[in-house]
C-alpha cells in the first residue's frame, strides 16, 4: 500500500477513534465507574496511537502516548475521575485532532505547544513516565504501564522455508521482544508421513507475546516476510484475562476447553451426549473445575461483547457513481416499458410489458436499496452534540442533561453532513437562551438540572428532527417587541404564535439580554433556515410558556429523488416538485383581473393568487398565453402562494436530481434537471428562486 | 460519472499531445487538442435553458450527465445555419468540466509540429483572438487552433442572465 493511501486509511479511522474518545470521556462523566467504557476510551487511545507510529507521525504517537498514559491510571482506579480531568482530557482530544490535521496536511505543529498539553497531562499522570507503578497500586495481569500483550498468528506460504525464512527464527526473534505467554502450533496441515515434502512449511502458529515494545518494534520481526505470508498482530491488552484470547468468541467452550488442553477430546464428545451444555456437563462429571469452567465462559463471553458488525468502508465518489448509474437505469427501464406500450401487435406487446413491468419493479428495488447504502444513521451526529452540551452548559453555569431518542434513524450522508451546524446552533440557542439557571429552576420549582431532548424520526416519506427543551419557552412579547423595533413587524397588528416564531428566522434578530458569546447575536437563525431549506427541508418552532421550546426540522429522506410533476411549457417539459404543489385549475375568463393592466390575479376559490406566466419569466416561446385555455397550477412559496401559468400538466414521475452547475451554472429558477423517459433533459423547478425572480427583482 | 480525463502513459501523450481533431465551421477549419475531446456524437436537440446567452442552445442528456452546450457558430458571431446530417456535438473535457461544442462537421485528425503552429495573428479590428491559441499550417492550409480551456471559462458563459 503506498504511504498516502496509508495515512488516508489513518486518517478515516482516527476519525472513528476520537469520536469514540470524546463519546466515551463524555459518558464516563456521567457514569464513573463504567470500566466498559473505561476499557473501549483506552482501547481507542491506544488504537490512535499505534496507527499514527505506523504511518509516521510520531508526534501524534507520543502525544496520544500521554493521555493513553492517564487512561491508564484511571484504569487501574489510580486516578478518579473528575469533571477537571475530563474536561483536560477532552481539550487534549480536541488538541491531538488538530495535530493530526496538521500532519496529514504536512504542517508543523508548535513543539512548545505540544509540550504545555503534555504538561497539563502529565499533572494527572502523577509521577513520571516510566518510573514505574505508583505505590500502594494493584498491577493487574498484563496492565502494567506501557506493557500488552499481543496475540500474532502466523501462516507461512508453504515454501517459505525456500526463501531463506525460517519461522523459528521469527519465533526466537519474538521471544527477545518480551515473554511469550503461550505459543500453539496447528498442526493438521501436515499430511501421512509418506506424503510429507521437507521443504514444506505446513504448520501455522499463534504466540501470545506479553511486550513492552512498540507494536512497530514487533511489526518489524515479520519486515520481510509480511507481504508473501498471513501475520496478523492483534493487541488484545485489554481483552487479555488469565491467558484466555479474542478468538475464543467464535468456538464452542467445549472445543476451547479441548484446545487449551484442559480437558481430552473423548470428554467433550462423551458430554455432548447429555443433553445439557457442555460446560454444566463438563463440570458435573468432575472434568474440569467450575471455577475454570466459568473463567473461560468469561473471557468467551467478553470476546463475543467486542466482535463488531462487519463493515467496509466505500468511498462515497463510488456510491455516488453507483447511484447516478442505477437512476440511469431506471430511466432507460421507463423509456424501454414507454415503447412496449407503443408496440400495436398484441401478443408480443403484453407480453413486452409484462417483462418491462417486472424490470421496472426489480430497477426500483434496486434504486432504493443503492440509496439506503448512502444513508446512515444519526447517532453519530448526536453523540458529537453530547459534548456541546456539556461544555457550554459548564460554561454558563448551568445543568443540563441531554436525551436522545431514535438514534437509528438514517439520513442520506450528504443530509447528515449539512445539517450538523443548524442542529448544533438550534441546540446552543437552546441552551443559551432555554434553559434556566439552576437557581431560577429551582425558585420555578422545575428540577434543577434542565433536561434537552433530541429526537429523530421517519413520518411519511420525510426524517424529522426535534430539539427540544425544558426551559422557559420563547418570550412572544420580546420576539414582537424586537421585530417591531427592528421594522419587521407592525406595531399594532396582531400576530399568531406561529408568524411570531417565524420572525425569529428573519436575520438580525436576537432577544437574549446580553449577548454572549455563543448566541445572540442575531446572527444564526436565519442562516439556520437557509441551510436547511437548501437541502429541500424547513424547520419550525413551538414553544409554550415556562414549560419549553421545540425546534422540528423535517427533512427528505433523500436529496437525489424527488417526487415531481412535469409540466409543459411551449416545447419544454419541466418538473415541479410536488411537495410545493398546492393544486392545478384552468381558471375562467371572469377569474382572472389585472392590476393596473399589468400584475396579474387569479381567483383560487376567494384567494387572490398573483400569476406568474413561466413561458413569460424564461423566456419561452408558447402558443397558449390565454389563461383559459393553459392551466394554472398553484405553488406554495416561502413568503406566498401564487400561481404560475403552464400549458398542460403531462403527469407525475420520480425526477432523478441532476446537477447542472457541476458541467454549467446554476440557472436561475431552477434547482437542477430530471432526464425524462424519452431522454430528454427537463428542468427542476425551484419554487423559492421563482418567487424571488417573479416579486422580488420585478 | 463519466468524463474521465484520457488517462495514458506518458509517453502516449506526449504523442498525443500534438495532434489535433479539425472541424469546419463557415467554411473555415478549426482545430483542438485531442486530449480536450471526449467524444462525438451527432447532433440532438437540446433542453432550452432559461435566460442565459442565446449561445447556449441547452442542456443534452449524456448518458445521465446534463451536458451544457455551445454552438460555436452563434458564439462566434458567424451567421447561423440549419443544422443537417453533418452537424456534430463535440463532447470537450476541460478540468472535469464537460461541455458540448455544436460544429458543422468534423474532418480528420492532423498532427502538428511545433514548427507548424505560428503564434496568432493580430487582426485590425472587429475580430477577437481571444479563443485562439495559434495558427496551424499543414498542406498550405489554414487551421484556426482553438484554445479549449479560455472558451469554457468564458466570462460570458457564466454570466448570470446574459439575454
Amino acid at each position: 500500500m503506498a504511504m498516502d493511501e496509508l495515512v488516508k486509511v489513518f486518517m478515516e479511522e482516527s476519525e472513528d477513534e476520537i469520536r469514540e474518545l470524546e463519546s466515551g470521556l463524555i459518558r464516563l462523566e456521567e457514569d464513573r465507574e463504567d470500566e466498559d467504557t473505561i476499557n473501549r476510551v483506552f482501547r481507542a487511545a491506544h488504537t490512535i496511537k499505534g496507527s499514527a507510529g505506523l504511518v509516521g507521525f510520531e508526534a501524534v504517537s507520543n502525544y496520544t502516548h500521554s493521555i493513553e498514559n492517564i487512561l491508564d491510571r484511571i484504569r487501574k482506579k489510580e486516578l478518579s475521575i473528575t469533571k477537571k480531568l475530563i474536561s483536560t482530557l477532552l481539550t487534549s482530544v480536541d488538541f491531538l485532532k488538530r495535530m493530526i490535521a496538521a500532519q496529514s496536511e504536512g504542517e508543523d505543529i508548535d513543539i512548545a505547544e505540544v509540550e504545555e498539553s503534555v504538561q497539563t497531562l502529565k499533572r494527572f499522570t502523577g509521577i513520571a513516565q516510566g518510573a514505574g507503578e505508583a505505590p500502594g497500586a494493584k498491577p493487574k495481569n498484563g496492565d502494567k504501564t506501557g506493557e500488552k500483550v499481543l496475540s500474532i498468528s502466523m501462516k507461512f506460504r508453504p515454501d517459505i522455508l525456500a526463501t531463506g525464512q525460517d519461522p523459528i527464527m521469527l519465533i526466537q526473534e519474538l521471544k527477545d521482544l518480551g515473554e511469550i505467554l503461550e505459543s500453539r502450533a496447528y498442526t493438521n496441515a501436515i499430511p501421512d508421513f509418506y506424503n510429507i515434502v521437507p521443504t514444506t512449511c505446513y504448520t501455522t502458529w499463534e504466540i501470545i507475546l506479553r511486550t513492552t515494545r512498540s507494536l512497530t518494534d514487533v511489526n518489524n520481526v515479520f519486515i520481510f516476510v509480511v507481504d508473501e505470508n498471513e501475520i496478523a498482530i492483534v493487541d488484545i491488552s485489554s481483552q487479555y484475562k488469565e491467558g484466555v484470547d479474542l478468538s475464543l468468541a467464535e468456538k464452542p467452550i467445549g472445543e476451547i476447553l479441548v484446545e487449551k488442553g484442559l480437558v481430552r477430546e473423548d470428554d467433550v464428545l462423551e458430554a455432548l451426549k447429555e443433553h445439557k451444555t457442555t460446560g454444566q456437563a463438563l463440570v458435573e462429571k468432575g472434568k474440569v473445575s467450575r471455577e475454570t469452567m466459568e473463567k473461560m465462559a468469561l473471557a468467551q463471553s467478553q470476546s463475543r461483547k467486542i466482535t463488531k458488525a462487519a463493515t467496509i468502508r466505500v468511498d462515497t465518489d463510488k456510491l455516488d457513481k453507483l447511484v447516478n448509474l442505477v437512476g440511469e437505469m431506471v430511466i432507460s427501464v421507463a423509456r424501454m416499458s414507454q415503447c412496449a406500450s407503443e408496440i400495436t401487435e398484441s401478443t408480443l406487446s403484453r407480453s413486452l410489458q409484462g417483462a418491462t413491468s417486472a424490470l421496472e419493479r426489480i430497477s426500483r428495488d434496486l434504486q432504493e436499496q443503492v440509496m439506503r447504502v448512502r444513508m446512515v444513521p444519526v447517532e453519530g451526529t448526536f453523540n458529537r452534540f453530547r459534548r456541546v452540551v456539556r461544555d457550554l452548559s459548564f460554561e454558563l453555569g448551568k445543568k443540563i442533561e441531554i436525551k436522545m431518542s431514535g438514534t437509528e434513524t438514517e439520513l442520506d450522508k450528504n443530509v447528515i453532513e449539512q445539517i450538523s451546524d443548524p442542529l448544533k446552533h438550534m441546540i446552543r440557542n437552546s441552551i443559551d437562551h432555554g434553559i434556566e439557571s439552576p437557581e431560577e429552576r429551582r425558585r420555578l420549582g422545575k428540577p434543577e438540572v434542565g433536561t434537552i431532548w433530541l429526537k429523530a424520526f421517519q413520518r411519511e416519506g420525510n426524517i424529522f428532527i426535534e430539539i427540544s427543551d425544558d426551559g422557559k419557552g420563547i418570550d412572544k412579547k420580546k420576539v414582537l417587541a424586537k421585530a417591531i423595533e427592528k421594522g419587521q413587524a407592525e406595531p399594532g397588528r396582531s400576530y399568531s404564535d406561529k408568524e411570531i416564531f417565524d420572525m425569529l428566522f428573519a436575520p438580525g434578530l436576537s432577544t437574549a439580554e446580553k449577548v454572549s458569546e455563543l448566541s445572540g447575536r442575531g446572527v444564526g437563525m436565519d442562516v439556520v433556515k437557509r441551510n436547511i431549506e437548501e437541502l429541500r427541508g424547513s424547520v419550525e418552532i413551538m414553544s409554550e410558556d415556562g414549560k419549553g421550546s421545540t425546534f422540528r426540522v423535517k427533512l427528505p429522506l433523500t436529496l437525489a429523488i424527488i417526487d415531481g410533476m412535469m409540466v409543459k411549457v411551449g416545447d419544454e417539459v419541466l418538473t415541479i416538485p410536488l411537495s410545493v404543489i398546492d393544486k392545478s385549475v384552468r381558471p375562467s375568463r371572469t377569474e382572472v383581473k389585472t392590476v393596473e393592466g399589468k400584475g396579474e390575479l387569479v381567483d383560487i376559490r376567494g384567494d387572490y393568487l398573483p400569476l406568474v406566466r413561466l413561458y413569460d419569466l424564461f423566456h419561452l416561446p408558447s402558443d397558449k398565453t390565454d389563461p383559459t385555455e393553459a392551466l394554472v397550477v398553484v405553488l406554495h412559496g416561502e413568503a406566498s402562494r401564487f400561481g404560475i401559468l403552464v400549458d398542460d400538466v403531462l403527469g407525475q414521475t420520480q425526477a432523478v436530481i441532476k446537477s447542472i452547475d457541476k458541467n454549467f451554472k446554476k440557472i436561475e429558477g431552477t434547482s437542477g434537471a430530471t432526464i425524462l423517459g424519452n431522454g430528454r433533459v427537463s428542468l427542476i423547478l425551484d419554487v423559492h428562486s421563482i418567487e424571488r425572480m417573479a416579486f422580488l427583482e420585478a | 460519472m463519466g468524463g474521465t480525463p484520457m488517462a495514458q502513459p506518458n509517453d502516449t501523450a506526449k504523442a498525443l499531445s500534438n495532434q489535433f481533431v479539425t472541424f469546419q465551421l463557415g467554411g473555415e477549419t478549426y482545430g483542438i487538442s485531442i486530449l480536450k475531446l471526449n467524444e462525438i456524437i451527432a447532433y440532438q436537440s437540446c433542453t432550452t435553458i432559461p435566460n442565459v446567452p442565446n449561445f447556449i442552445k441547452g442542456v443534452l442528456n449524456l448518458r445521465g450527465i446534463v451536458v451544457p452546450v455551445i454552438d460555436l457558430r452563434d458564439r462566434f458571431g458567424m451567421e447561423l445555419k440549419e443544422y443537417d446530417q453533418f452537424t456534430v456535438i463535440m463532447i470537450l473535457d476541460v478540468a472535469g468540466r464537460i461541455m458540448g461544442l455544436v460544429v458543422d462537421a468534423v474532418s480528420d485528425v492532423i498532427a502538428l509540429n511545433k514548427d507548424d503552429i505560428k503564434p496568432r495573428p493580430h487582426f485590425s479590428t472587429g475580430i477577437s483572438t481571444e479563443f485562439i491559441y495559434g495558427m496551424g499550417i499543414k498542406d498550405n492550409k489554414f487551421i484556426i487552433l482553438l484554445d479549449v480551456d479560455k472558451l469554457l471559462s468564458d466570462e460570458e458563459l457564466n454570466m448570470v442572465d446574459g439575454v
